[in-house]
């Protein structure tokens, strides 16, 4: 196992793109009627779908985060985050079109804090391209996964 | 490359089903648990948005407004505010909320009824802007949810 600095630097990125999306599943956790008045107002999702959203999103959020933190289903975690990103990305690039004065909801769920603004678009789409380097090249180096599978291999 | 994909398909997949379970289930014994279907009315998202501060109906401010009694506060962004607002407004975006504490202790003086507002139902920022000021300790001042949108569509004095 030689050290391959592409490698280390996607190992990095799968787990600071981890630990952002567990952080930011989990407060949206603590407080599931803010976060729900964040998605209502990006005015997006049919008012049936908001309550839903706001129940399992977080939850998403956070399971992706672990299984990148730890190296554990990394294709699976990647493709959900990159995914994620790509709908955030959406989501905010279509109200800042439209001109809507709303809030993030991203890393808080309070209804005045951070407004979105254009540099939340060039934060999201920066870290969606980290997440598809991630889902396609992220050989699972410093893994919980190949931890575990070089156990079973070095087993007689 | 595919085999990685299809992978990482089954794999999101089996982990959104999961997280599912596990929001609905956490939500359902908790304590802040919000029901799954929610409200999300014009009647609803004005209770979120103004809580416990007074609200005033587009009727109700009208007749004030002819009867000159009443001061309108436009919580919108300046550039909203320049294109167009209800007869007499001061615009008070919220942010600059601390910049205009004598102005608004002025216009409770006057002994009229102060409203404000903002674009329109879905905007929260009329009410976070009462709640700022009264915070502060200034008030009484009273919500107008409708907003500009609702002012406009009454067809109601605007300049």
């Amino acid at each position: 196992m030689d050290a391959n600095p592409v490698q280390v630097i996607l190992s990095a990125a799968r787990v600071v793109l981890g630990a952002l999306f567990f952080y930011a599943g989990a407060i949206k956790i603590v407080d599931p009627a803010a976060f729900a008045l964040a998605v209502y107002n990006y005015h997006i999702l049919p008012a049936w779908l908001v309550n839903m959203t706001a129940i399992i999103l977080p939850w998403v959020e956070v399971g992706a985060g672990i299984c990148l933190v730890l190296g554990l289903w990394i294709p699976g975690g990647a493709l959900i985050v990159s995914t994620l990103l790509l709908v955030f990305t959406v989501a905010l690039g279509f109200n800042l079109s439209r001109g809507l004065d709303i809030a993030c909801g991203c890393f808080s769920t309070s209804a005045t804090a951070e407004k979105i603004t254009w540099w939340y678009l060039l934060r999201d789409s920066s870290l969606m391209a980290a997440s598809f380097m991630v889902l396609f090249g992220d050989q699972g180096r410093y893994s919980l996964e190949r931890a575990l599978r070089g156990r079973l291999v070095r087993k007689p | 490359m595919m085999q990685r994909i299809r992978q990482g398909i089954i794999h999101a997949f089996w982990m959104v089903a999961m997280a599912a379970l596990i929001g609905a289930v956490f939500n359902m014994v908790r304590t802040a648990g919000i029901p799954m279907v929610g409200d999300w009315s014009p009647k609803a998202v004005t209770e979120i948005h103004a809580g416990d501060l007074e609200v005033i109906g587009l009727g109700d401010a009208v007749e004030l407004f002819e009867k000159g009694n009443a001061l309108f506060i436009d919580a919108r962004e300046p550039g909203d505010f320049s294109g167009g607002h209800i007869t007499g407004a001061v615009n008070i975006p919220v942010e600059k909320a601390a910049e205009h504490l004598d102005e608004v202790r002025a216009m409770l003086k006057t002994g009229k009824t102060l409203i404000a507002y903002c674009h329109d139902v879905n905007c929260p920022l009329g009410a976070d802007l009462v709640k700022d000021l009264r915070n502060q300790g200034i008030g009484p001042i009273k919500v107008m949810p409708e907003g500009w949108v609702g002012w406009m569509d009454k067809g109601y004095p605007y300049e």
